[in-house]
């Protein structure tokens, strides 16, 4: 039987003979001629579908593991992290760039962690948002590290998920600047990486070790 | 005058206070080849370079001019729906047993369903959100919705009064192992108390999530018979 083939970021589908792949498309911004390649690629392999994922991202469904390597380079993108133990993707609206909502640059932000951590191996499923105002577009709350713009900066959440047991993120800091919000992402990160048991996602760490311990080990209050 | 969204239109007034984003109409995502094919012919004519996949599963095309929307629309072979105010309505669903090997219930053809049935959700002044997950990984935050789904092996489970913005909140678990005709009994029942109470002063423009606490959960529980 067929399984997930990391390292052409192939996922399995449910007949277990074709694949999806989610190429990376950082905050689901979608340059015009990718779209074009994606979609000659979509009907010269005659794949099943094009789906916008809730990780704004655009995976081609239902490719044979035969042509996955023609697809990849016909493609010209890079692998989108969908799978895996790492940070999976940085989801981000579309901040003070385009939306009349935006109060902070959610696009600029969300660029810059995506170039440090998309695909950043760690023992756990990790996931980031970047939301430009309070709406939270980018559903920060239920991701390991939250980022929200406010009037007065980022505010900073950690130990979301959406998953089995659902959770929403912890207030870390708030009114931090972009160099500031940096800073302590690369902390928590940090701590992550540390981590022993695999598989545990951040909130369930959090709550085994209390947020206060939480914040000591990353430096906050 | 100032511009501003043209609800009418769908058409979502962009930051520069001059352009708007308008959206294809992609059910959970799913986009066919003639859809890309008419995307492409859209923002080509309109000189988009980038196109936004966002996160509620559209794909938008922004910066498109006033004057232009009709006609992008009839490049694209649709005409919106009025009164769905794009940013306070959508259904999110994720591949479910249609493509995914862990989906436990079919994502899509309720989502589907649900769209043909209650989508637009007129009179409800606040947002109305939903999430159809086929398994408890909840690839669309059904626990952050106003109403949420997950697939399970003996049938959906459903939630509801989620919210991810600003008075962010987790979904309640109302009932389990329910079957297709039953959720969409429960639906409908669940979108008409929140009709109800978006109409009703003091719960005008809340999310379905305070006015759950408010009343406390048994109330809504009752009215799905489910108490």
């Amino acid at each position: 039987m067929k399984t997930d083939i990391l390292e052409k970021g192939a996922i399995v589908q449910r007949d277990r003979e074709t694949y999806a792949i989610a190429p990376h498309v950082p905050g689901g911004l979608l340059a015009l001629a990718d779209f074009k390649r994606l979609v000659a690629v979509a009907e010269k392999y005659q794949a099943a579908a094009l789906k916008i994922s809730s990780g704004q991202r655009l995976a081609i469904v239902g490719l044979r593991e035969e042509d996955l390597e023609a697809v990849w380079q016909e493609l010209q993108m890079s692998i989108g992290y969908a799978i895996g133990l790492c940070v999976r993707m940085v989801k981000f609206c579309p901040g003070t760039t385009y939306c009349r909502h935006g109060k902070q640059d959610a696009v600029g932000l969300g660029r810059e962690l995506d170039r440090l951590y998309h695909g950043y191996t760690l023992p756990a499923k990790f996931k980031i948002g970047v939301a430009g105002c309070e709406y939270n577009c980018a559903a920060p709350l239920v991701k390991e590290i939250g980022l929200t713009g406010t009037p007065e900066g980022w505010t900073l959440t950690a130990g979301g998920s959406a998953g089995a047991k659902p959770r929403l993120g912890d207030l870390i800091a708030q009114g931090l600047d972009d160099a500031g919000a940096l800073d302590l992402v690369a902390r928590i990160i940090r701590f992550a990486a540390g981590v022993e048991v695999k598989k545990v996602r951040l909130g369930r760490v959090i709550e085994k070790i209390g947020l206060d311990e939480f914040k000591r080990a990353i430096g906050v209050g | 005058m100032a511009k501003d969204d043209i609800l009418a239109k769908n058409a979502i007034l962009q930051r520069d206070q001059e352009t708007y984003a308008i959206m294809a109409r992609l059910l959970g995502g799913v986009l066919d080849l003639p859809t890309a094919h008419r995307l492409i012919a859209v923002a080509e004519k309109y000189g988009i370079t980038t196109l936004k996949l966002t996160g509620a599963q559209r794909l938008a095309l922004i910066g498109i001019r006033e004057e232009d929307i009709d006609d992008a629309y009839e490049t694209l072979g649709y005409k919106p729906i009025p009164g769905a105010a794009l940013c306070q309505q959508y259904i999110k669903a994720c591949p479910g047993t249609t493509f995914c090997s862990r989906g436990q219930q079919d994502t899509l053809a309720l989502a589907k369903k649900v769209e043909e049935r209650f989508y637009p959700y007129p009179k409800i002044t606040s947002k109305v959100k939903i999430g159809i997950a086929g398994c408890m990984n909840s690839c669309v935050e059904p626990a952050i919705k106003d109403i949420g789904l997950i697939g399970t092996p003996k049938g959906w489970l459903l939630m509801a009064g989620g919210a991810g913005g600003k008075e962010p909140m987790l979904a309640e678990v109302l009932a389990r192992n329910l079957s297709e005709a039953e959720v969409l009994e429960a639906m409908e029942k669940i979108l008409k108390y929140y009709r109800a109470a978006s109409q009703t002063p003091r719960t005008r423009n809340q999310r379905l999530g305070l006015i759950m606490r408010a009343d406390g959960k048994e109330r809504l529980l009752r009215l799905c018979g489910w108490q």
